[in-house]
């Protein structure tokens, strides 16, 4: 299957059928500078539904076309941004998450209303930064207004980024 | 550009749990070994699984100070469980030898390896 804008739809959406239909989609969204893959899901906060997160981190991760080992760090990635804000989240919010990528590099992002007391187990939080400090190009964690956010960026390294 | 836009519902949460869950259901066990005990360990160890893992880890060193935990069925780990490993090793007199992690994948030995836990415990790949 070819990609295809359907400039008159509300979505675009762009199947990637294999390795040349996704050259392709990167062709066509450099031109347009737009993503070639958005998912958003909102979930329960229910620990067991990270792992869900991270499911769907490496179907995007494989649109960038990353290697295992990066589509494992993605993983890793969502895994500790997801576990962190569940950790301090509030019991009856959801958590919101977007993951793109533009063919070249995955981008994460989510936030959670947060609970009347936050505290992050200290041996955790060191561990976590350990692993996003290895594990992506960027990252970021913040508490702020009674919203916790998250944002990692990782970069195909086959994509000839710096890194 | 929206591919797919998914809210989970409590009653989809269920859904998702099994099919996410397809032979990979969290298990972990104690065996007598030679040595001490052997946590035997099968699943993801993350948010969702690591407080069965700290019971049985502590389970494990309330019989012996020394113990095996064999990885070789795990498949993730998070910092939740390498949070356990890490009280683990305290508990165990911060012996580089009280704890012996058996056959870790090549992703988790990354794990392990990054968050420097390669460097308190012993590995046997």
């Amino acid at each position: 299957m070819r990609p295809r804008v359907l400039d008159d739809a509300p979505l675009v959406v762009v199947v990637v059928v294999d390795r040349r239909d996704a050259t392709a989609c990167r062709a066509m969204t450099d031109q347009l500078g737009t993503h070639i893959a958005c998912v958003k899901v909102d979930l329960i906060p229910d620990p067991e539904l990270v792992r869900l997160a991270r499911l769907v981190v490496s179907g995007v991760a494989s649109v960038a076309a990353m290697g295992l080992e990066e589509v494992e760090d993605c993983r890793a990635a969502v895994d500790e941004m997801c576990s962190s804000l569940l950790e301090c989240g509030s019991d009856d919010g959801d958590l919101h998450l977007e993951f793109t990528s533009d063919g070249h590099l995955v981008e994460v992002t989510g936030q959670m209303a947060l609970g009347r007391d936050v505290q992050l187990d200290p041996i955790r939080q060191e561990l976590s930064g350990m692993i996003l400090d290895a594990v992506t190009d960027e990252h970021d964690l913040t508490f702020t207004g009674g919203v916790g956010r998250f944002r990692f960026v990782k970069v195909a390294a086959s994509r000839g980024a710096s890194r | 550009m929206i591919i797919a836009s998914v809210r989970l519902a409590a009653s989809a949460s269920d859904f998702v749990r099994g099919a996410c869950n397809v032979d990979r259901e969290f298990l972990a066990s104690i065996d007598d070994g030679d040595g001490g005990p052997v946590v035997r360990v099968r699943g993801d160890i993350d948010l969702a699984t690591a407080e069965a893992f700290a019971a049985a880890v502590d389970r494990a060193l309330s019989r012996s100070s020394r113990l095996v935990i064999d990885l070789s069925e795990v498949g993730f780990v998070g910092s939740t469980g390498l949070s356990v490993l890490v009280r683990a090793y305290h508990a165990s007199g911060r012996v580089k030898e009280g704890i012996e992690l058996r056959f870790p994948s090549a992703a988790l030995l990354r794990t392990l390896e990054i968050s420097g836990i390669d460097e308190l415990l012993t590995i046997v790949e």
